[in-house]
């Protein structure tokens, strides 16, 4: 009951809040009901750009992150590439990576003037100061910057996919008759094609809602793209909660939409995962030519991992961003700023305070969840984990503009403090905390608390005994899953901060909008070493995990 | 050591699945029975029931004459001093194998020295000391149906529940449990209700085998009763291979089939002359006789001609074709003898193991 109730504050009352401010009319038009909303904000010229170039980007985005996460994911996982647990890491790594702190650091290697690779480039051509290489304030650069941080989601679901085939399929196609090629456009390609398009669905889902790389590059470039236009009319004086409203419930539908298609595409599961057990994979044998896929797995790497964690961190040591990385240039200035900011240290307590705060809340929820719903302890459990889960759906600004609209000057009001961010984050990593928990404990079967019944225990013995300490690891596990992406949530955070309840990553958008970007660069790293550092612990205890035996 | 009393146990799930349907069974002390069926006969749900993981939609169960389920009692799993042996295993992963099977003694009361004195002695009878230490992780899928087994048997139980405890093994290792299970028994002799839906299994373990089939019983009797003297034909199908022919008594209790062949057949007086019945008759009980010559009484003979026949090492199975009927028998014989295919044979079926299983 209580996690029902939590569930309509989380999701139901902003959805519905969300539709109502997208039908009222604003007083200045007579109040009332209407359309209106709608029919402003996609026959307005001014706002058509944004819904056009959320178009463009999501489409190229989505088809540049399919060809690199699809190609790496079959280097990986079937040829005989060299390292490739490098390409492997690397990936994940690009994951973890914010995309903002990728568009900073692409700012300096690619910025029109400044950029050290526009620098660079006219040093060794001798062009005119005026000229550059590479301008990341342009769509294409917002394209580039975005498919860097978005391929790996391709590559995940398609790896996957890829192991799961085992070498017999191969074998057996070529027993009967069919060389390489045809293996795998007949087998293979088929196999691994529901892989492909739910890779290519995430890729443009990513894409259309994501905020901070279009906030940091197109905006420069004097043009918005939905999410951006969203807190134009969320921050202008008219309060435009209507036309943002507007904006983001098509979103969300389309996002509905997008993901509903992914799980037809994986819905016949048999037939996308056949034969993953048992089944040895044998690299395939490329000869030279596994060189020059290396190369080509490399580039993606270099371009998201290594250039702009250089960029990164020379850019927070040093005093000028013109002065190259001499000695004279050195400085730690930067990080004793940022030491020194008021604005810092509040925000990095408030962050701090609603990860932790998020990640114990959502993760004790998210098991009571799971085992409410897989137990089947009251009725209507399945409409608890379908709630659990449609969060997934939820673009981040858009989960903004409907708490905004649900917990500002209604009967529960929110906005202003910390609990609205709270909520926000909970609701949006909430779903994976379920999953997490959801699988973690449809491996411990029945059976073991059963066994412990029958040996005398009472039902909160055997929960004591034997369900928490099984279920230890994915509480930690889901805890960790929503700590850190809440220590960089930026697309709701931007809408639903105050004064008073500043976030680091808001923060970051200030001294951005201030032009500081080597205070970014300061933050960046140090928000890298917190993710590292929480990552290497996760995976000592997800390591050590004794059921490997199950 | 107690009694089981199953009283018209009834289990219903969904509006009208009945799962099991007017059970009555009784299980006397130190006796170790055995529910046998195929999947979805309605054993395990039965073992599930006595249990007390599932209660009773109809009749009642009594332990020791004292009524544990009806559809109005329930004493919970906890409380019933049983011990129960999962498909699963379900031997805990985050425990050793030593506090894996002291766990059920801190509900007995037992004092911390004499725990770990039972534990030792436990292990040491399944063969597992020196691995008290050891992860459940670490161990084999034999080792960890022997730490289930000794969980179970060191709180000494009133009565032990098996759910096809040993489907999870290998051939190999299923054998060399079976025999482990019995041994254990004999040596506790605690009472057993241990469900399996492989019939040599059953025969192995069990004093009294109960065949179950869709809720019911079939069947109960002691393993040599149910394989000679199946009284379905269900239970001569599921237990072993058989030979079914359908057939009319007539007023002498001859059988006749057709085309002239007429069995004597064991009949108890279930059926009378003039009923059509199936005879089922076992391959290993036939025997085969070379030739062609007729002998004057053409009783319990059938001629034909060796279709097939396979070769096991220790038997040879034969499929004879009958003359001008489309009866095939099923013969298996011991290797000394040998019938090429092709050539002509006689059948010879004793009639005592001529077994009226039913009506056709």
């Amino acid at each position: 009951m209580v996690s029902a109730l939590l569930l309509v504050i989380l999701i139901l009352g902003p959805m519905y809040f969300l539709v109502q401010e997208s039908l009222l009319l604003p007083k200045e038009q007579g109040g009332g009901w209407g359309l209106g909303n709608y029919i402003k904000a996609y026959t307005t010229p001014l706002y058509r750009g944004p819904v056009f170039w959320t178009l463009v980007i999501s489409v190229s985005v989505s088809l540049i992150s399919l060809v690199l996460g699809s190609i790496m994911a079959w280097a990986v996982a079937r040829t005989d590439t060299p390292f490739p647990g490098l390409i492997r890491i690397g990936t994940l790594a690009s994951f973890v990576t914010p995309p903002f702190l990728g568009a900073t650091a692409w700012v300096f290697l690619a910025g029109p003037r400044q950029g050290w690779l526009n620098v660079f480039y006219r040093l060794v051509t001798g062009a005119g100061e005026d000229s550059y290489l590479f301008n990341i304030f342009s769509m294409t650069g917002v394209i580039f910057a975005m498919a860097l941080y978005i391929y790996p989601l391709v590559f995940i679901v398609v790896y996957a996919g890829l192991n799961n085939i085992s070498s017999d399929m191969e074998d057996a196609a070529n027993i009967a008759g069919a060389g390489t090629l045809a293996t795998m456009s007949g087998i293979i390609l088929p196999l691994v094609m529901p892989a492909l398009f739910a890779g290519l669905i995430l890729a443009s889902l990513e894409a259309m809602i994501l905020f901070g790389t279009p906030a940091f590059l197109a905006i420069p470039a004097r043009q918005h793209v939905m999410t951006t236009q969203i807190r134009v009319f969320m921050e202008s004086e008219e309060y435009l909660v209507g036309l943002a409203s507007a904006y983001a419930l098509p979103m969300l539908l389309a996002a509905v939409f997008l993901l509903w298609l992914r799980r037809k595409a994986l819905g016949r599961r048999g037939y996308a995962t056949i034969g993953g057990k048992g089944g040895q994979r044998r690299p395939q044998r490329l000869g030279p030519y596994r060189w020059l896929l290396f190369g080509f797995c490399i580039i993606p790497l270099v371009c998201s991992i290594a250039l702009p964690y250089f960029a990164l961190i020379a850019a927070s040591l040093m005093k000028t961003q013109g002065g190259g990385l001499a000695w004279s240039n050195l400085t730690l200035d930067n990080y004793r700023f940022v030491y020194n900011n008021d604005a810092v240290w509040p925000a990095i307590w408030n962050t701090l305070i609603l990860a932790t705060m998020a990640a114990t809340v959502g993760a004790l929820i998210a098991a009571l969840i799971a085992y409410i719903s897989q137990r089947r302890l009251v009725r209507g459990s399945q409409y608890l984990s379908f709630l659990a889960t449609a969060p997934l759906a939820v673009p981040g600004i858009v989960l903004a503009v409907g708490l905004f609209a649900a917990y500002s000057g209604k009967a529960l009001v929110l906005y202003g403090t910390l609990w609205i961010i709270f909520l926000a984050y909970l609701t949006k990593y909430l779903p994976v905390a379920y999953q997490t928990s959801n699988a973690a404990l449809m491996s411990i079967h029945p059976e073991l608390e059963e066994s412990s019944r029958i040996l005398g225990a009472n039902r909160l013995i055997v929960f004591k005994d034997i369900t928490v300490p099984l279920f230890k690891v994915a509480l930690v596990a889901s805890w960790i899953l929503i700590f850190l992406p809440s220590l960089r949530e930026l697309s709701s955070s931007v809408l639903l901060w105050t004064t008073n309840t500043k976030v680091i990553t808001v923060v970051i958008l200030h001294f951005y909008d201030e032009g500081r970007l080597e205070y970014i660069s300061v933050l960046g790293v140090m928000l890298m070493v917190i993710t590292l550092i929480m990552v290497a612990f996760s995976h000592r205890i997800v390591g050590q995990d004794f059921m490997k035996g199950e | 050591m107690a009694t089981v009393d199953l009283l018209g146990l009834t289990k219903i799930f969904g509006s009208d699945v009945r799962a099991v349907d007017e059970l009555d069974l009784h299980i006397d002390h130190g006796e170790l029975v055995s529910l046998l069926g195929p999947s979805g006969c309605g054993k395990t749900t039965t073992l599930r029931l006595i249990a007390g993981f599932l209660q009773p939609d109809g009749g009642e169960i009594r332990v020791n004459q004292q009524l544990v389920s009806s559809p109005s009692v329930l004493v919970p799993p906890e409380r019933r001093n049983m011990s129960m042996i999962f498909q699963s295993y379900a031997v805990w992963p985050h425990m050793t194998v030593f506090q894996n099977v002291a766990y059920g003694l801190k509900f007995r009361g037992v004092t911390r020295a004499d725990a770990e004195k039972k534990v030792r002695q436990i292990l040491g009878i399944v063969k597992l000391e020196h691995l008290a230490d050891r992860y459940p992780g670490e161990l084999s899928g034999g080792q960890q149906q022997r730490v289930a087994l000794a969980r179970a048997l060191v709180v000494e139980p009133e009565i032990l529940l098996l759910d096809e405890p040993l489907s999870n093994l290998d051939a190999n290792l299923r054998e060399e449990m079976r025999f482990e299970i019995r041994r254990l028994h004999d040596e506790f002799r605690i009472t057993s209700i241990y469900v399996t839906h492989d019939q040599s299994e059953a025969m192995v373990v069990a004093d009294r085998i109960c065949v179950m089939n869709q809720g019911r019983l079939e069947q109960v009797g002691a393993p040599d009763e149910i394989y000679e003297r199946p009284k379905t034909r269900f239970v001569a199908e599921f237990i072993g291979k058989t030979n079914l022919l359908a057939g009319t008594l007539e007023q002498d209790g001859k059988l006749t089939i057709g085309n002239g062949l007429v069995l004597l057949v064991h009949n108890e007086g279930k059926f009378r002359p003039g009923e059509k019945v199936w005879v089922s008759i076992r391959p290993h009980h036939l025997s085969l006789e070379k030739g062609e010559e007729r002998s004057s009484a053409n009783l319990n003979r059938f001629y034909g001609t060796v279709s097939r026949r396979f070769y096991f090492g220790d038997a040879i199975d034969y499929q004879i074709q009958v003359d001008k009927s489309d009866l095939v028998l099923r013969v298996i014989s011991p290797p000394s003898q040998r019938h090429d295919p092709g050539k002509r044979v006689c059948v010879l079926a004793p009639p005592d193991h001529c077994i009226l299983v039913g009506e056709a």
